[in-house]
Formats: C-alpha cells, structure tokens, sequence
C-alpha cells in the first residue's frame, strides 16, 4: 500500500514529538536490556575463555602443612583430573619510596615453567628463572597501583623475614579476577597485592620444604563435586585442612558471578517496566489516533479496504515506532555497555575484555520492543473490528454527560464552571484518566527507584564507618597471640585503645547445610567495634552462646535457641555445639560472633587474639603504623581511613553510576508519560477548547482547564508512585545480594522529595508547552477540521 | 450474452462489457429491493429506519432520492452499497443478494462495484489530493489513472494540495474522482452539496452529471432539497422510511439552471 504508506510518515511527522517521547522510552528500556543482558554475556564468555585456558580449579583447599607424599592420594580419587601443589603465604611488601608497606600474599609457582593450574597470564617481561629466588612477578593491578615497572627492586617480610626481590613480570591469574586480600573488605590494590615466587624460593622462609599448603584440583570429566570434596577433605584432615572448597566458593569467581546475577537482575526488571510504560504510552497515542481517525477508517472501509489492509497500517505504525525504539536502544545500550565495560575492567582483571553484543541478544531486543508494540496495537485493532463502517459515517456523538452522586459533591463545592469541567471531564473517562495516573505513578516510582540506591549506599556507609568501625587501624597477626599483645600494644605511643579480637576457621553445621567461615570473638567491652545492624541499631554480644547474621541463620536455616555445630579447623580442630542467642541483621552477610572468654572456654584454652583493633592519636598515625610492621608476629595492618577510601572508590563510585543511568532513565519517562498525557488531552479536546476561545475565554483560562487536568492527575499519582516506587526498591534491595555486603532497605525523605519535584517539574514544563500550544492554535481552522 | 441466464456467474458479471453491448433501451436493473425493512433498537426504543422498500434501479440511470432528514435516506443508500444489512427483505446486486452476503463478500463488493461520495468528504487529511485518488486506485483492477479521474472533475491544477488547502467544492471534487477512478459501478452519493453552498453545490453537481454521462455510471444521489431532483432522470420521494412518490423528469435541467 504506497499511499498507505505515505499516510504513516505524514502521520508520523504529525505526532513527532508524542512518537519521541514513546521512542525515547522503549530506547531506555531496550538499552537497559542491551547493556546489561549483553554485559553479562561478554563477563561470561570472557571469563570461561579465561578459565578454560588458564586451566583455573574447579576445588581448591588450604592447609596448615601436608608433605608432598600426601599428594600421591590424590591421583587415587577417581574424581580428581589433575591436581597441583603450593605455598601461599601472606606477605608484606614494601615498595621503594612508598609511605607505607602492603599487605600481600605470595603464590608458588613450581620450580620450572608456569603452574599447571590456575595459570598466571604473563602481561609484561617473563616468569622468574628456574628456581630463582630473586626473581618475582606482581599482578598487574598491584603494580599499576604502587607504580612498579619491570627491574623495579621491592622488598618483602615473610613470617619477619625481609628479602629482596626483582620484579621480572607483570602477570594476571584467573584466580584474581577480582583481587582482593583474603578476609579483606574491598579491593583496593593500592594496599594490596598478590606475587609469585618459585616454590624453592619460599621453602625455606616458610618452613615448607618438601611440603605444601594449598592445593589445586581439576576435576574429571562429569565427576561428582561434592563426593570429591568429601574425598579430599578426608586426606587432607589431618594436615590442619581448611576445608575444600568449591569453585563457586572461590572468592574472586563468587564476586564475579554475583556482579553478573546483580546485572541480569537489572536486566529484567527494568526494561519489563519501560517496555510496559511504552506499551502502555503507545496504546494511549493509538487509541487516540484510531478515534480520531474513525471517519477516515470507515471512508476506507466504505471503498473496500480490509480489516486487515486497515489493522496493517497501525501495526505497521506500532512496528515502526518500535523498531526505531529499538534501534536506538540498541545504540545507547551499546554506548552504555562500553563504559560499564570500561568500569569493570578496572575491577575485574582480565587479559582482555570487550564488550559484544551478541545476535541472539540483538534479535530478542527487537522482538521485546516490537512485543510490546504489538500489545499496544490489540486494544486499538480491537477497535477497529467493532467499528460499522455505517455507524462511523456519522459524526461522533458528543460524549455522554450526565449527572452522578459526585455531582451533588462538585455543586456543594461551588466551584466555578471551569474546575467543574476539569472535574467531570477526568471523571467521565475513567478510562483514560486511570490510564494517566497509572503512567505518572510509574515515572514517580521508577525515580524512587532509580535514586534510593543512593540512601542505601549512604546509610550503609553510616554503619560500616561512622557507627560500626570506630578504631582508626586494624593489626593482624600471624599466629594467636596470649593476653600479654594487650599490654604490648599499650605500650606503643599513640595507641590509646584496644580492642582485641580471635578469629577462628570453623566449618558451621546444621542439619542440612554446612558452611565455611570465621567465628569472631570480641570482648564485652567492644567499644571500638560495636555491633550495628542495617536500621544502625545497636546490638549487644551476649554472654554466651553465639551472635549469628540473620542472612546466614537462614542460609542454614537455624533459628534463636538452635544448636549450631562448630567444626574448628585449627588447632585441636575441636568439633563444639554451640546454642544461637541473637540474630542480627546486618551489612555483613554472614558473621559469627561469640564472646572471646566464652569461646576460650569452649576450645578449652586460654583467651587469645589474632587482631586487634585500634585507636590511635592521629598526630603519631605513621610512628604507630612502623612499629606495629617492626614486630615479627604482625601480619598487617589496616587503615580505616584506607576503607572508607576504597569503599568510596569502588562500592560508592559504581552504585553513583548506576544510578546515574537509572536517573537518566526515569527522567525520561516521567518527561515522556506526562507529555503525552498532555497532548493526549489537548487532542482530544480541542474543539471543546477553540469553542471556548471563541465564546470569549482567555487564553489563560483555556489553558487552565487543561492544566488542572494535568494537576489533579499528577497530585493523585505521586502518593500511588511512593507506593509502587517503594515496593519496587524493596524488590530489587532483596534481589541485591553482594558478596560483600548486605543493602540496607532506606528511602530517604529526600527521595521522595526528589521524584515528586522531578514530576512537578515535568508538568510545570508541559503546562508551558500547553500553554504555547492553545496560543498557536487557530480556533476557525480546529472547528473546521474534521481530522 | 444473456444477463441473468446463467445462474453460476462467477461474483464479478463482466459489466463492461454489458456496457457497450447492451442498448440504453433495454439496460438492465442493477438494483432490486424487496419488502426491505431496517430496525433500529435503542435501549427501550425502536426506530423503523425502513419501512418495506420496493425498488429498482437501472443502469446508467441518474436517480435522486429526495426526502427530510431523518427519513430513512442514507440507511437505504448504506444498505444498496454493501455498508449495512436490511433488517429483513432482500436487495439484489443483479443477481447476487446482497442481504445474504458475509461481511468479507460485501467487501470485495464495495472493493469492485461501488463508488461512494459521502456529505463531509471523507478524505485523508495527510494525503495530496492525487494521493487521496491514488490510495483508491492502487486496490482497483481497471482504474483510470489518477491524474486523469482528477482532470475529469476539473482539478488537475490541484494534484498536490491537500484537503486543507481545498474549499470544500473542491474536496468533494476529490472525492468525486477518488470514486470514480476506479471506475465503479455505481456511484452512491449520500447529500454530496450538504456541506457546500450554492455555487460550489452546482459545480459539484455538474461534475457527477459528466460523470453519470460519460460513464454511464449509475448514479444515485440523496438530498433533501428539492431542486436538485430536476437534474434526475428519476426522483424517488421518501418519508418514514418508505417510498411515498416516483417521477420521470421528462426534460432534465442542468446543474446551472437550478435554482434554490
Ligand atoms: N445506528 C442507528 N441507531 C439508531 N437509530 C438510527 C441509526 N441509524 C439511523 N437511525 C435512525 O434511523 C432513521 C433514519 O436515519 P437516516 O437513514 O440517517 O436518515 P436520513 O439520511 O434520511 O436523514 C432516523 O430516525 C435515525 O435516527
Ligand atoms: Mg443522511
């Protein structure tokens, strides 16, 4: 049909700026969808190439110390495809000219080549010589942090031991992906970094000739994971095992593939609420569009159009408006995917990363949008069917006024006949007017949604910093130390407080379900730590009995009173009962906490430490900080000021970006569903107002009728937006499950604040486009047109 | 060739050429209706829009229905060009009964036959006016071109106005070619000057008298001013819904010498 064709561009053009409007919300959606779907998919692939390639583990396990004979076992387990050996130990590093050292933890590489598993990737240089001992290789983001190049001399403590070593290679692992220290909080390289050594290089410093402890394994080909975990963790039991643990236990894999599931969440709920907005947009212009053309529709049907020939022209409509939605989804999507990309790739360590979008992704984009067009079309073809061309002949009867109850309610008002207008006009098309609330509430919730994100992020701030870490350092140590470090470390100058802490390997059990971490045990008096849950109230420790996170007393399904089975493993690897006497909900996921004296009592020794937490006298910070590295059972120290930095830096700066491309977004829709509702309103009404201008209102008051229109519905969907908005971030805070950290549930006044001026704002703009639209209007040329 | 013998005519009877082989003397009844009533049910109210209509219409003819309004006139018209269905009675298209036809048929049967012209012009407002005549031309078999079906109604000069820059004599003259360049059957004009005034009224008028002659379309017009039925061949009076007059003008006048 070419004139049917040339109908739809001169209708298109006609309708521009409501199709722009429509067009920019299916964008926002299909590039929501875009950007994370195709994100994911480009983490995903990069990352199995990687894996695959560099052979990383499938199960790893440390240990205290197992002889190299303990590994033959290995190859007896039929479930294991290959296995390897090593030392990895944490370190310090000092740097030439740096302020201050690093924490670091140092990986053997065997004696010649590269490792079997878990292959380092060489970015610069080479891997150290055969069994050198002065030659290193760092990773590359710790040296792109401290500024190391090739030849650069750095020097390290191992268990008080300094050595001088060359840096040879700038290297990546598949391990490392996200590197961060182990227990350690956030990734920041500038504090720490991983190097590899040649393992007879680190032998002797460590006490480990001839034996190892941590090992590496390689499944075989459809083995059973969890029997072969049981299998090693049998062996390796007596050597002061850790436990095995699977790769989806590893640290670095599980940051990585709960980035991916935070982003395949974003990939499904926002474009599901933008794809609805826009369908729904669409349905409203459409609807507006097939009323307003119902004597052309029936001129064409009186000629002997089809059904059909007419259902294809406002599909093709639909089709069209959705395609370039599509399209231009599919730019932003992909501009947007190079700067998360570009963002990721400071996080995640890979020898490359590019994004791609991939064809499947492209297709279904198009198939979502053009869906959801088509969805917006059935209502109007339905339309179309009921319409007797004989009827349509006619002039359309004037809209059915009549009286109702509310009436009574608007006389008793007395209001003028304008707002009286206004009244019965939303109040006899329902319809349509709760279509229009529906919109309005939606852009009012998608900025709720698009912003709490902030309140989140700033409360949890508040409770990890201001409220719960209120020591300025934390000193690690290497092994336990006795009730003497208190004293010794008052006796440092500058330290004024101490709170001591035990942490302590267990495997947790209940009935079903077992787990992996540490118990902490903190004194009564924990002044510098205090126990702060997500709504940053305080918690007390109980005397006895353990303090357990509500995420993990549900991940093993426990409730207050139940027992819990603690498997130490270290020491005389004890196995303990262990009642639970609080829950708290807070930022950390899964935390333990148990009185320090309780739990001596429970391991049947006396209260030890293996950290300390510390307030100092800010003026001697880098004596305090030189004294406690000097000491030989120090492992390393923590600044707060450190934390608060990386936190900052990384969980601040990407939830800010994130938000800002939400924000962009529901601007855009709250803009989009407000214009369109107003010019909706002015189309449909414009004879009704040319009357009016010609029987002597002003151009004022003309535009008040539509604008109070616009008002009453906008103030009626803001409240109905707090709501929906609410629920929504509800939803995604629940969805949102770091690997880290735990989101607070918070939406600030402010926010709410800030969605209902972003609305207001909105409206106010289209009341002035109103306004400027009723004063072009030529009210002979609007009576005489019959469009 | 017989009309009406073969009872297995396929839907479409070749009237073109019935047109050139058959003499004006013995044309043919296009039209036939029979005891055709059409109710209205609204809410408790029933309107007898038509009242048992018996009627014949020829080909070639110029027929003018005349009647007040609210007489049944555009009812019966919507029902002769296949937009509505009688409540109860027959119309036959030839031999084809149009009261018995599924929705799709009587749209292949507006699609073929029919040509319509409606009070309010019924034009697309984004479309030229060549555009308008070309969107009806693209779904017919024989159509004339649309330059020329324009060149016929006297406004070639306004191929590429649209409908707003077209008086509203214009715009019907628009419609008026869209109608015909199909080349149809029969051309149904539901009160054609309704919206005009006199002068441009005549115009128009003169326009289908061209056409009824030169194509020897059957042309039915309603109105209900009474002048124009001096222009007919035929004139049929309604009121309430039934036929109450018939007359033959002996000496038909031209559009130019009605006065009203
Ligand atoms: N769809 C309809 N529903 C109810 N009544 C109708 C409908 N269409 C026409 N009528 C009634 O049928 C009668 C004849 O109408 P119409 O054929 O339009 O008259 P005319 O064209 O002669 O003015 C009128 O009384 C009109 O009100
Ligand atoms: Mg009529």
């Amino acid at each position: 049909m070419r004139m049917l064709d040339r109908k739809l561009i001169r209708d298109f053009v006609s309708m521009k700026w409501q199709l722009l409007a429509i067009v920019a919300v299916i964008a926002c959606g299909i590039s929501t969808f875009v950007l994370s779907t195709s994100t994911v998919a480009s983490l995903e692939t990069t990352r199995s190439q990687y894996y695959a390639r560099y052979r990383f583990a499938d199960v790893f396990c440390d240990l205290k110390r197992a002889p190299e004979s303990v590994a033959l076992q290995f190859a007896a387990i039929p479930e294991v495809g290959q296995y390897e050996t090593r030392i990895d130990i944490p370190i310090r590093i000092e740097i030439p000219f740096a302020e201050k050292s690093v924490q670091g933890l140092a990986l053997s590489l065997p004696n010649e080549g590269n490792s079997q598993l878990n292959e380092v990737h060489i970015r610069r240089g080479r891997l150290p010589d055969t069994s050198s001992s002065s030659e290193t290789i760092v990773s590359e983001a710790f040296a792109a942090a401290s500024g190391l190049q090739l030849g650069d001399k750095i020097q390290v403590t191992i268990y008080g031991q300094q050595y001088s070593l060359f840096v040879v290679g700038i290297a990546l692992s598949p391990e490392f992906i996200y590197e961060i220290a182990p227990g350690g909080l956030l990734p920041d390289s500038r504090s720490f970094g991983v190097i590899w050594l040649r393992r007879s290089a680190m032998e002797g410093s460590t006490k480990l000739d001839g034996a190892f402890n941590h090992v590496s394994f390689l499944l075989a080909r459809n083995a059973s994971l969890p029997s072969a975990i049981e299998k090693i963790d049998s062996i390796l039991k007596p050597y002061g095992s850790l436990g095995a643990i699977a790769r989806e236990d590893q640290r670095s894999h599980r940051f990585v593939s709960s980035e991916m599931d935070e982003l395949r969440n974003m990939g499904r709920v926002a474009p599901t609420i933008f794809l609805c907005v826009s369908s729904f947009l669409l349905n409203m212009v459409l609807a507006r569009m097939i009323s307003s053309q119902r004597e052309q529709i029936a001129a064409l049907t009186a000629f002997g159009f089809t059904t059909w020939e007419i259902s294809r022209f406002f599909l093709k409509f639909a089709w069209s408006v959705a395609f370039v939605g599509a399209v231009v989804g599919l730019g932003l999507g992909f501009y947007l995917g190079l700067g998360l990309t570009e963002m990721y790739s400071r996080f995640f360590h890979f020898p490359s990363f590019t994004f791609h979008v991939p064809w499947s992704i492209l297709l279904l984009a198009i198939v979502l949008s053009v869906g959801a067009a088509s969805l917006a079309v059935a209502n109007g073809i339905r339309g179309i069917l009921l319409l007797q061309p004989a009827e349509a002949m006619r002039p359309e009867p004037p809209p059915r006024y009549g009286s109702s109850t509310l009436d009574a309610l608007w006389q008793s008002l007395k209001l003028s006949t304008i707002p009286k207008m206004v009244m019965r006009h939303t109040w006899r098309n329902p319809k349509r007017s709760l279509m229009s609330l529906v919109g309005i509430s939606l852009a009012v919730s998608v900025l709720i949604l698009g912003s709490f994100m902030q309140d989140a992020i700033y409360s949890l701030f508040e409770t990890m910093f201001s409220q719960s870490r209120k020591y300025d350092l934390q000193v690690t140590f290497l092994e336990p130390q006795d009730s003497a470090t208190l004293h010794e470390l008052y006796s440092i100058e500058g330290i004024m407080e101490v709170n001591l802490i035990r942490a302590v390997p267990i495997r947790a059990r209940s009935l079903h379900r077992d787990r992996l971490l540490s118990i902490i045990a903190i004194d009564s008096k924990h002044d510098l730590s205090p126990l702060v849950d997500l709504q940053q109230q305080q918690a007390t420790l109980p005397a006895d009995g353990l303090l357990i996170s509500r995420k993990l007393a549900e991940v093993l399904e426990l409730q207050m009173g139940n027992t819990l089975t603690i498997e130490v493993l270290e020491g005389k690897r004890m196995t303990l009962d262990v009642q639970v006497s609080k829950l708290i909900d807070d930022a950390a996921g899964e935390t333990i906490y148990i009185n320090r004296n309780s739990l001596a009592t429970l391991m049947q020794e006396s209260p030890s430490a293996t950290a300390a937490y510390l307030r100092i006298d800010k003026r001697l910070r880098q004596s305090v900080i030189r004294e406690l590295e000097r000491r030989p059972h120090v492992s390393h120290v923590v600044e707060t000021a450190d934390l608060k930095q990386s936190f900052l830096k990384t969980i601040a700066e990407n939830v800010r970006r994130m938000r800002s491309i939400n924000l962009f977004f529901s601007i855009i829709i709250a803009i989009g569903v407000i214009y369109s509702t107003a010019r909706i309103s002015i189309a449909e009404r414009s004879r009704e107002l040319a009357t009016l201008r010609i029987l002597g209102f002003t151009h004022q008051e003309v535009t008040s009728i539509v604008v109070l229109e616009l008002a009453v519905l906008t103030l009626c969907a803001i409240p109905i937006g707090w709501a929906i908005g609410y629920g929504l971030s509800y939803m995604t805070v629940n969805a949102f499950d770091r690997e880290l950290f735990r989101m607070p549930f918070v939406v600030s006044i402010s926010t709410y604040a800030f969605a209902a001026s972003v609305v207001l704002a909105a409206m106010t703009a289209a009341s002035f486009l109103i306004y400027r639209f009723i004063g072009k209007m030529n009210f002979v040329d609007v009576l005489k047109a019959r469009d | 060739m017989e009309v009406g013998s073969n009872s297995s005519l396929p839907a479409i009877p070749p009237f073109a050429k019935r047109r050139f082989t058959l003499s004006e003397k013995i044309s043919p009844s296009v039209f036939r209706a029979q005891q055709l009533t059409k109710v209205y049910r609204v809410g408790e109210v029933i309107v007898y829009a038509l009242r048992g209509i018996e009627l014949e219409l020829f080909a070639g003819e110029f027929v003018v229905i005349l009647g007040p309004s609210g007489s049944g006139k555009s009812t019966l018209l919507n029902i002769l060009g296949g937009l509505d269905t009688p409540s109860t009675g027959t119309v036959k298209y030839f031999d084809h009964d149009l009261s018995l036809a599924s929705p799709a048929e009587l749209n292949a049967f507006r699609r073929k036959h029919v040509g319509f012209v409606f009070q309010f012009y019924n034009l697309i407002p984004s479309l030229t006016a060549l555009e308008n005549v070309s969107l009806i031309t693209e779904i017919a078999d024989k159509p004339f071109a649309a330059e020329e079906a324009l060149a016929l109604v006297g406004l070639s000069h306004r191929q590429h106005h649209f409908p707003s820059q077209l008086s509203g004599g214009e715009q019907q003259r628009v419609a008026i070619a869209r109608a015909i360049a199909k080349r149809p059957d029969v051309l149904l004009c539901d009160e054609p000057t309704g919206a005009l005034d006199v002068q441009t009224g005549i115009t128009v008028l003169e326009t289908l008298k061209k056409v009824n002659e030169e194509q020897k379309t059957l042309t039915v017009v309603i109105t209900h001013n009474a002048t124009i039925a001096e222009m007919a061949d035929r004139v049929l009076t309604m009121r309430d819904g039934a036929l109450i007059k018939e007359e033959r003008n002996v000496s038909k006048k031209s559009p130019v010498e009605l006065k009203w």
